[in-house]
């Protein structure tokens, strides 16, 4: 068994861990609270930025009710988080309550949940590991960039609690409207829209720390043997990830500073000549210009949709390689694609900006590179997709998430191709489609990674597994419920449906309440009693779907904690039989990760390997332990990653 | 294991870790300061107003350049010092990096100073002053106020901030502690009372349904209304008990207080919407009622700008007559007629200017400028009689006849009073006054912090280095390497900053 091998190989670092033995000197404070260590960094992460996504979620049911049943009071035990102040008498959501909820869902989910998971749980817990480093190059600013983005966090959560309540103007803060709201409160400064930008500061900064050291920890902490063809493909992602973070977020943190000054200073940087608040002249000098704001915000905001994406790609290529016991198709390719996708990101950004009128010049430009970025996508997706090919899959919980991913995040891409053409967008901005769009990237999309990750690096961190039937009850709610939140608005969003409606369209009753599914129809017949369904009524629909991926999570959030106690005890330290560096630690791996320097032989996805005596040959071991002394013969004629 | 390559470089990549850290630091922070340089050339092109020129103090900046190169000269011989191992020196060239950077941060300062006391009013016809405000007085208005009344629909307390601590409100019911806690209670007691008004209606409606219903139905709907009722009933009873001083006016959108006694009100333009002789409205949507005592702003003016005046095309664009400009209602006598006078010589001057061209480049066409200079002047170049206090000043109850008297040049600087109901803008020289002097502040501003940061950690290297230089003298000069490339950086960032904002 080549399993025996890697116990051997991982007891031994066990035993001679040189920081384990001292272990016990460092207090509790700061083994686990201020630790520099960067898998308690990552955990810590993880856990916070899991916190955060409920509380997006949350939000987004309060929206979801006021959208399927506008004027009608909220639940008891939705109700039961909001005081009197933002509801109506009856009970049901105010304008205010859903505006300020919508900004909050997006600036929360994305900078709070999605990247912080992504980037800061897995990347600061696996890439270390994985390039066989004993930590982040700099642990210290490591644990700064963790405490900023919680203090962000916390800035950001609490002001909820504000006399003005949170920001209310859009989780793209759009001036001159950002600039002008909550002004009329006693203090601008203890404002909803005042704290969103000075957290935003303290996400930014956190971001920054974290992507140098990222991006240092990769260049110069590979072990040996560790050539940038052989680095797993996660971590390509997260490099990339971490380049777009560097250099895309300074010029929000510009726009942040300026609408701060706007805001506090009275400058005018994005307030034009003339602008009135009701029918009075505001008391600016005006010259400023709202579409600096909008190119500002979206030079970050086009490469954060692939911060967003590309640690999901990154875990995704992990859990399919291990899952199809084949080497992942065309890494090299993966690898360009995933260079050249991370430099067009850069050159699209005004994509969401068609219809501020910058002219047909910069349109088509914009839309030039948007198609083209589309290709090294496709190769993303392709690979992985080809990569299932001819393989024995094992459809383990983290394969059943990767899988799903595939055709959910295919969705989200094609479904972006009418909303990157100038003509069709012009149509589609706004609307539900564009909601549809974006949620398919992330939410089937890039949330599914995540849990993929969360399945599959489980045992690492914990040395138990992860209950596979409770995984099960996880999964295909989600799906399907997904499904069900996202598809419809693709039809009510060409139908024209509007993304800012709190009432869900009822007060726009011809768009609204045109139909969907003709009376009598077999459609009609089995979903609605034979009556005509409006495509109003698919709120419904959506609504009930959010409801049920609610109930979904329940047994991931039993399964994480429950599977922390009782879990199943994994009997090797690479329980997946996985080929990179950090299934060759001890579990869960001590501080300093490695008890010698690891050193790697082989490409990152050697599964497989004709010839040798088991169906993965790990990284860490040289050719004749990894693939027998036959198997070595045949492997130094082989042609390096090639499958024979 | 320990994080190896913190001091010796990596063979392969020829680095050690803290190097790569500080130019990706680097890049970010090009970034950072490239929206910034991209922001300035987006505002400036797109500015609909003449961008200053050379309104900003030239040879304070230009020693301020000076003394940061020097400082980048000095680091570089502090690395080399240690790079020497010569402790003694590296402290010498340390010292003199740390003493420029707070040289450079001194001399800013006055040159803030300066333009935060310098201030701007633009008339209703875009013809602008610029100057002092003299020793003493206040651009603020000033208000005697009766009554109060306040808006609770989008009202707050903002108001109470300029409103004296003595002043007492008094409603009908008496004394009312005005504050952030009463205007809390007063809304949760809406909120009660609307809630209440809410079931109580459900309840009549149900109870309309019942009358029409039949059997168990119209029992089951009878009940269900009793049981709204009563949770109606106790709500009211709750704002009954809970808030008896709010139990009248719980759910009316506004109140009228009266001010025991009569408050004196001093309060800046920007937070007041609208005034009138009896009336006035503060942002936050709440009305005083009294007595407008003064809503002017004095001034010691120093410069008439009418380069706007002259290019809105609202105003008869470049035809309309200097002489038309409302400044000169304001401004004492002779100016009016220096101005145009001089404003012909320069006129005169560019249409030499212009013919000269046109016989040299026959085929194209003159560059016109959008804003002639000549149209712009500094009183100390203007050449009028002393502002003694003439027949039309006093006719317009405005004009600075009482300083008039003072000796010296002083002429040259007349006070004029200019009522706010003239105003269109008024402003000190800070990032209110246009997107100029706002990016001009955000760059210095930013680029003053990186300089208070960079000396912060190179002055933690001067204090503290000895004990690690002891240890690893190689750790501490990467240390200061690194330090210095930040250095070299935010000296890099003012060699842009000084053309653009200074001379360009």
């Amino acid at each position: 068994m080549a399993t025996s091998a890697t116990v051997r190989h991982g007891a031994g670092h066990g035993d001679a861990g040189a920081h384990s033995d001292h272990g016990h000197e460092i207090p509790f404070w700061k083994k686990y609270v201020f630790s520099t260590d960067h898998k308690v960094i990552g955990i810590q992460y993880g856990f916070t930025a899991l916190v955060f996504l409920a509380i997006g979620f949350y939000l987004m049911l309060v929206m979801r009710w006021s959208i399927a049943r506008p004027g009608e009071a909220l639940p008891e035990f939705l109700a039961a988080f909001l005081g009197d102040r933002w509801l109506n008498p009856d009970g049901s959501v105010t304008p205010d309550l859903y505006n300020m909820f919508g900004a909050m869902h997006g600036t929360i989910m994305v900078f709070l949940g999605i990247v912080p998971l992504a980037f800061g749980a897995f990347g600061n817990y696996v890439t270390p590991l994985q390039i066989g480093a004993p930590d982040m190059a700099f642990p210290r600013v490591n644990m700064a960039s963790y405490w900023f983005y919680l203090a962000g966090g916390v800035l950001m959560f609490s002001s909820f609690f504000l006399e003005s309540g949170a920001a209310q103007v859009g989780w793209t803060n759009y001036s001159p409207l950002a600039t002008m709201a909550h002004t009329e409160y006693p203090s601008i400064f203890w404002t909803g829209q005042t704290q969103w930008l000075l957290a935003m500061v303290f996400l930014i900064s956190s971001s920054l720390l974290g992507a140098v050291n990222f991006i240092t920890t990769i260049i110069n902490l590979r072990a040996r043997g560790m050539t940038w063809m052989r680095l797993p493909f996660f971590v390509w992602a997260q490099l990339v990830t971490a380049f777009l973070l560097l250099l895309a977020f300074p010029p929000l943190e510009v726009a942040a500073i300026m609408q701060l000054m706007d805001r506090m200073a009275g400058s005018s940087f994005f307030v034009p000549t003339g602008t009135f608040l009701k029918t009075e002249m505001l008391d600016v000098s005006g010259g400023g210009s709202p579409l600096l704001y909008q190119h500002l915000f979206w030079f970050l905001g086009h490469p954060e949709v692939y911060v967003l994406l590309l640690p999901g790609i990154g875990i995704i290529a992990e859990v399919v390689a291990n899952n199809t016991r084949k080497p992942i198709w065309g890494y090299r390719a993966m690898v360009y694609a995933i260079l050249v996708l991370g430099f067009l990101s850069f050159i699209v950004w005004a994509h969401h900006m068609y219809l501020t009128g910058m002219g047909w010049f910069v349109s088509a430009f914009f839309q030039t590179t948007t198609v083209l970025i589309s290709i090294p996508s496709v190769i993303l997706l392709t690979c992985l997709m080809i990569s299932l090919w001819g393989g024995s899959i094992r459809f383990t919980v983290p394969m059943l998430w990767a899988t799903a991913f595939l055709p959910m995040f295919g969705f989200g891409g094609l479904t972006g191709l009418p909303l990157a053409f100038n003509l069709t967008d012009l149509h589609l901005h706004d609307t539900y489609y564009v909601i549809g769009h974006f949620h398919y990237v992330v939410a089937p999309g890039s949330m599914f990674a995540l849990f993929a990750g969360i399945y599959y690096w489980f045992p690492n961190w914990t040395g138990r597994q992860m209950n596979a039937f409770l995984g099960h009850l996880h999964f295909w709610p989600s799906l399907v419920a997904m499904n069900l939140i996202f598809l419809p608005m693709f039809h009510q969003g060409m139908a024209g449906f509007h993304r800012r409606w709190y009432d869900g369209g009822k007060f726009f009753e011809g768009t609204s309440e045109r139909v969907f599914l003709e009376a009598g129809s077999w459609m009609s017949n089995l979903f609605n009693g034979g009556a005509a369904v409006t495509l109003r009524d698919l709120n419904h629909v959506m609504t009930f779907g959010a409801f049920v991926l609610a109930v979904g999570q329940i047994p991931f959030v039993l399964n994480l904690f429950g599977s922390i106690m009782w879990g199943r005890k994994i009997k090797d330290d690479n329980p997946w039989q996985a080929t990179t560096l950090e299934w060759c630690t001890p579990t869960p791996p001590p501080h300093g990760n490695f008890a010698s320097e690891p050193v790697v032989y082989r490409d990152p996805y050697e599964y497989s390997v004709p010839g040798a005596k088991n169906d993965f040959s790990p990284q860490w071991l040289p050719d004749e332990e990894a693939i027998g002394m036959a198997g070595a013969a045949a492997a130094a004629e082989r042609p390096s990653g090639a499958l024979a | 294991m320990e994080i190896p390559y913190t001091v010796t470089a990596r063979s392969d990549t020829g680095l050690w870790n803290a190097k790569i850290g500080i130019w990706l630091f680097l890049a970010s922070e090009v970034m950072l300061f490239g929206g910034l340089f991209s922001s300035y050339i987006f505002l400036r092109l797109g500015a609909d107003y003449p961008w200053p020129n050379g309104e900003l103090n030239v040879p304070l900046g230009f020693v301020n350049t000076v003394i940061l190169i020097l400082s980048s000269v000095f680091v570089v011989m502090a690395w080399a010092s240690l790079k020497m191992r010569q402790y003694g020196s590296y402290l010498k060239w340390m010292t003199a990096v740390v003493l420029c950077a707070l040289v450079f941060l001194v001399n800013k300062g006055f040159e803030y100073y300066a333009k935060f006391e310098h201030k701007t009013v633009v008339l209703k016809d875009r013809s602008v002053l610029a100057g002092h405000i003299p020793r003493g007085e206040s651009a603020e208005i000033r208000f005697r106020a009766k009554y109060a009344t306040v808006d609770f629909a989008t009202g707050n307390h903002r108001f109470l901030r300029f409103i004296d601590n003595d002043a007492r409100f008094f409603s009908e019911k008496g004394e009312v502690k005005m504050g952030r806690a009463w205007f809390q209670r007063h809304r949760k007691a809406s909120q009660l009372q609307a809630r209440a008004d809410y079931l109580g209606g459900e309840a009549s409606r149900l109870e309309g349904e019942a009358e029409a219903a039949h059997g168990t139905a119209a029992e089951d709907l009878r009940k269900h209304a009793e049981a709204l009722r009563r949770e109606s009933r106790a709500l009211a009873a709750e704002v009954k008990e809970s808030y008896p001083d709010l139990e009248d006016f719980a759910g009316s959108s506004s109140m009228r207080f009266e001010l025991r006694p009569e408050a004196e009100i001093s309060v800046p333009r920007k937070e007041v919407t609208a005034w009138g002789d009896n009336e006035l409205t503060f942002r936050d949507a709440t009305l005083l009622e009294g007595l407008l005592e003064s809503a002017v702003v004095k001034l010691e003016v120093d410069e008439i700008d009418l380069r706007e005046y002259f290019s809105r095309s609202e105003h008869g664009g470049a035809e309309r007559d200097a002489a038309g400009a409302g400044i000169f209602r304001h401004l004492p006598m002779g100016v009016r007629e220096a101005f145009v006078h001089h404003r012909e010589a320069g006129q005169a001057e560019f249409e030499a200017k212009r013919a000269a061209w046109e016989r040299k480049n026959p085929e194209k066409a003159f560059p016109e400028p959008a804003y002639p200079a000549y149209d712009k002047v500094y009183l100390d170049a203007l050449h009028f009689e002393g502002g003694g206090s003439s027949k039309e000043e006093e006719k317009h109850g405005v004009g600075g006849g009482a300083d008039a008297g003072e000796p010296g040049g002083e002429h040259h600087h007349p006070v004029v009073t200019i009522p706010y109901e003239d105003i269109r803008f008024f402003s000190s020289y800070t990032p209110k006054k246009n997107t100029y002097y706002a990016i001009y502040f955000t760059l210095t501003g930013l680029h003053a912090l990186h300089v208070l940061g960079g000396a912060l950690v190179l002055s933690f290297f001067l204090f503290f280095g000895k004990s690690l230089y002891r240890k690893n003298p190689e750790h501490l000069a990467n240390r200061v390497e690194v330090g210095g490339l930040f250095w070299h950086f935010v000296d890099l960032v003012w060699i842009f900053l000084f053309p653009i904002l200074y001379l360009m």
